[in-house]
């Protein structure tokens, strides 16, 4: 039995974590696992920044993560898995899309955004381990920008770090997806597989 | 949001629940009849669950006009018998609060539980109202779970103790159990038939007669004494206690589960542990049963220190010299929510000693790098919002008017339309509770400032609570301009539907109630309805309303982007000509719409957010932002 396992999403509104959050949450029931999810709703549709926390095993109670405990970082966009970092430690295995999505002040010039190697330079100073690529163009040849959360998945599914079999949590993605759009994230998934083992 | 054959679900399912979820599934396993809300962050999904199985379980689910008619609808329920249920954000309580002062006089036949959800942080709510407090002013029961499982089997029992008392049984929760997920064993769904009927009882429900009121006070009080003994045998307040402990803990609510995740992380042993669910009356015996025993007591409770009174009260009636940490002495703060870090700190400083290691000072200098280069990502308007361009037509409108922008006060209201606030809109000034914006601007009118005052509010915000303040401008002839903006849906929440929405929480259609028709009846002389995709025209009317003497209402009516998007009524995203644009960013430095990226030398439009509302075609001074083609 796991005693306690920590995954990490950090996404802009409208990416999709929270329904990554909930597959895994539900696929985590699915296998008799205690589970625990942190996350604040409500603006959750409209760019805003959403962090996910999703928690199981035996010894969890809190629907936070204790600072530096994440097993395993989602960061759907880079500065968002950046945002993140207090939650990230030695034992972290941080997964991140490459893809920027600007927020408004740096279009408007008062703010700007990082570039992309400093962003992987300071999570990596902080976890265990880094891997990132570009999800969006992924995402892409799976035929929609609006799968990069599938694809993500099957990447750390890929990498083995999920207490949670492959297959059960293939099929609460695909339980848990819009009508019609089942195929489209599937391939999604296998492609984010794919993706880690050619690596 | 959870599928139907989840929430319905048989007793002994294991299903994964958020706690507005499991909070609605006690509410069905105690056999409501009805159930009533306005929408508002953290408590919106406990009645839009309900509304999803309305029609399966035969009961009555409404999104009310506002806090205070959910209340009054649960109330008239539960006088005649049945069950009841009514949700709302902290505020929400205070719009509520004139009916639920009353209603504990008047009492309950069928069982009311009103949740309120306070919100620590605060992560969307304007004050962090501790309302454990209005436990006390009410002189009712009050009840809080510490997560989503508990969360449902208190609501259950709630509604038991409620009819135990015949007294409305508050159920407070926090964000953190509101919206947290957990695995919740599903109970038995309690059969409750029983025939509605209304028994004239006038020393009960008439408040005009004085002695009758003076009665029902002292019944009230002696109701809150039987409470006491149920409070103190209530099973899910918890003593953790051998006997020889010398140091003890007195927590409520979320910090619990810190509490407990730190004391087995740390193998932490010899520590008291009273949890407690009872927030009004306190388990009191139970409290002294700790305090006779332990020499230093940790209490911890976000916000307000309501437990660390009662402690200290305590102490003194028993004589022991104790010394309370806590909020007085600074070791957890009054303001935000608490987190593992806050309680194992603590705690620290209850056993004198370290708990682990520190994570070291080359990660704090990361961290502060980190933190140096983030930029922020507050929640914009939407790609496509109609608020953006009524705010921009706005700004264009005083220009127009050869005014200074700080000539005219733009007041604000509680909904989206509030994020005007970041750059580069700046538009309002206010944003202070529901229906606000049109009080004060005829405030500033009336004591005679040569500002012009425009009040901007919501169709939903409006019916809530912006009809009356609108009949007070124009029977004492403010000049003031209203514009409110409509976009058919209470949007912020989630897309409820309202009065002008068409349709109600359960589905079903209805006549729309106009905005214009409501302005025209209560005696508003200038009422014009705009699209503001049309900037032109929504900037014209608006110069016509800011030079109309008297009150003018302009109604800004365009249905909400999202919504737009779901129901498939969006163009194609508009393109930019990259020759024809020359980088001057006026696009973007006029509208700030997220799906207009700026690439370092142009603007491009990001066709994947995009809706196509056209409204950046009509700000570009070179037509370099095309209408996209049909596929």
């Amino acid at each position: 039995m796991v005693k306690e396992f920590n995954l990490l999403i950090s996404a802009v509104g409208g990416q999709g974590g929270l329904t990554l959050s909930r597959v895994i949450a539900s696929a985590a029931v699915k296998i008799g696992l205690k589970v625990r999810v942190g996350e604040t709703l409500g603006m959750s549709q409209r760019g805003g920044a959403v962090i996910s926390f999703v928690r199981m095993g035996e010894d969890v109670y809190s629907p936070l993560i204790p600072e530096g405990e994440t097993d395993v970082l989602i960061g759907m966009e880079p500065i968002e898995a950046l945002r993140a970092a207090k939650y990230v430690g030695p034992k972290t295995v941080a997964i991140v899309n490459t893809r920027p999505i600007k927020p408004v002040p740096v279009n408007l010039g008062l703010e700007e955004y990082p570039p992309i190697e400093k962003v992987i330079e300071l999570l990596g100073k902080l976890s265990g381990k880094v891997i990132n690529f570009d999800a969006y163009e992924i995402a892409k040849h799976a035929g929609s920008t609006r799968v990069v959360n599938s694809v993500m998945l099957g990447a750390i599914v890929a990498l083995k770090v999920l207490p949670i079999p492959r297959e059960i949590v293939l099929e609460t993605l695909l339980e848990n997806v819009p009508k019609g759009t089942e195929k489209i994230n599937e391939t999604a998934f296998k492609l984010g597989e794919d993706k880690i083992k050619e690596d | 949001m959870l599928d139907n054959s989840s929430i319905l679900g048989k007793a002994g399912r294991r299903v994964l629940m958020m706690g507005n979820e499991a909070i609605a599934r006690g509410a069905i396993e105690a056999g409501i009849k009805v159930a009533t809300a306005y929408p508002g962050t953290p408590s919106t999904e406990i009645v839009e669950t309900l509304a999803e199985v309305a029609e399966n379980l035969g009961i009555h689910v409404e999104w009310a006009v506002n806090e205070k008619v959910a209340l009054e609808i649960a109330l008239g329920a539960a006088f005649s018998g049945v069950r009841a249920l009514v949700a709302m954000k902290a505020p929400g309580l205070n719009v509520a609060m004139d009916a639920l002062m009353s209603a504990a006089y008047s009492g309950v036949n069928g069982g009311l539980v009103i949740i309120v959800a306070d919100d620590p942080g605060p992560h969307t709510t304007q004050t962090e109202q501790d309302n454990r407090f209005t436990s006390k002013i009410t002189l009712l029961p009050m009840l809080e779970p510490s997560d989503p499982r508990e969360a449902k089997d208190i609501v259950k029992e709630a509604f038991r103790i409620s009819e135990e008392l015949q007294l409305p049984v508050i159920v407070r929760t926090t964000t953190r159990v509101n919206h947290t997920s957990a695995d919740v064993v599903l109970g038995e769904i309690e059969v409750v038939k029983r025939e509605p009927w209304f028994y004239k009882e006038p020393m009960r429900y008439i408040r005009a007669s004085m002695a009758w009121n003076l009665a029902r006070h002292k019944w009230l009080n002696q109701q809150m004494e039987k409470a006491k003994e149920i409070m103190e045998n209530l099973p899910f307040n918890k003593l953790e206690m051998k006997g020889d402990e010398k140091v003890g803990v007195i927590v409520s609510g979320v910090p619990y589960n810190y509490l407990r995740e730190v004391i087995k992380k740390y193998c932490v042993e010899n520590v008291a542990v009273l949890k407690v669910s009872a927030i009004n009356p306190l388990p009191e015996k139970l409290i002294k049963k700790l305090l006779s025993k332990v020499d230093k007591v940790l209490v911890l409770e976000e916000l307000e220190p309501y437990l660390e009174f009662h402690v200290k009260s305590l102490i003194a009636e028993i004589g022991r010299n104790i010394e309370v940490l806590g909020k007085f002495n600074g070791i957890t703060p009054r303001e935000g929510e608490f987190s593992p870090e806050i309680v194992k700190s603590a705690l620290e400083k209850l056993l004198n000693i370290k708990l682990g290691n520190p994570l070291g000072d080359s990660r704090e200098k990361v961290l502060e790098e980190i933190k140096s280069i983030l930029p922020r990502r507050a929640p914009p308007m939407c790609p496509g919002c109609p608020h953006r361009a009524t705010y921009l037509a706005l700004k264009k409108a005083i220009k127009r008017l050869g005014l200074k922008l700080e000539e005219v006060s733009i007041f604000g209201d509680i909904g989206c339309y509030a994020l005007s606030l970041q750059p580069p809109l700046e538009a309002i000034w206010t944003e202070h509770c529901m229906g606000a914006s049109i009080g004060m601007a005829a405030g500033l009118y009336f004591a005679g400032s040569r500002q012009k005052a425009v009040a901007t509010i919501g169709d939903s915000t409006f019916f809530h609570m912006g009809i009356q303040p609108l009949i007070d401008a124009v029977q004492h002839n403010a000049n003031i301009t209203v514009i409110v903006l409509d976009n058919g849906t209470i949007a912020m929440t989630g897309h409820q539907p309202h009065p002008g929405s068409g349709e109600t929480a359960t589905g079903e259609k209805v006549k729309p109630i106009l905005i214009e028709d409501i302005a025209k009846a209560v005696g508003v002389k200038f009422v014009k309805v705009v699209d503001p995709y049309d900037l032109k025209e929504t900037t014209d009317v608006l110069v016509e309303a800011l030079k109309f003497e008297g009150v003018s209402v302009v109604v800004a009516r365009r249905l909400c982007a999202i919504l737009a998007v779901r129901r498939k009524l969006t163009g194609p995203p508009c393109y930019v000509d990259p020759d024809a644009c020359t980088g001057c960013r006026t696009c973007i430095l006029q509208l700030g719409c997220p799906s207009l990226v700026w690439e370092g030398e142009k603007t491009v439009i990001d066709t994947g957010t995009c809706t196509g509302c056209g409204v950046c075609i009509q700000v570009c001074p070179y037509n370099a932002i095309k209408m996209g083609k049909e596929e």
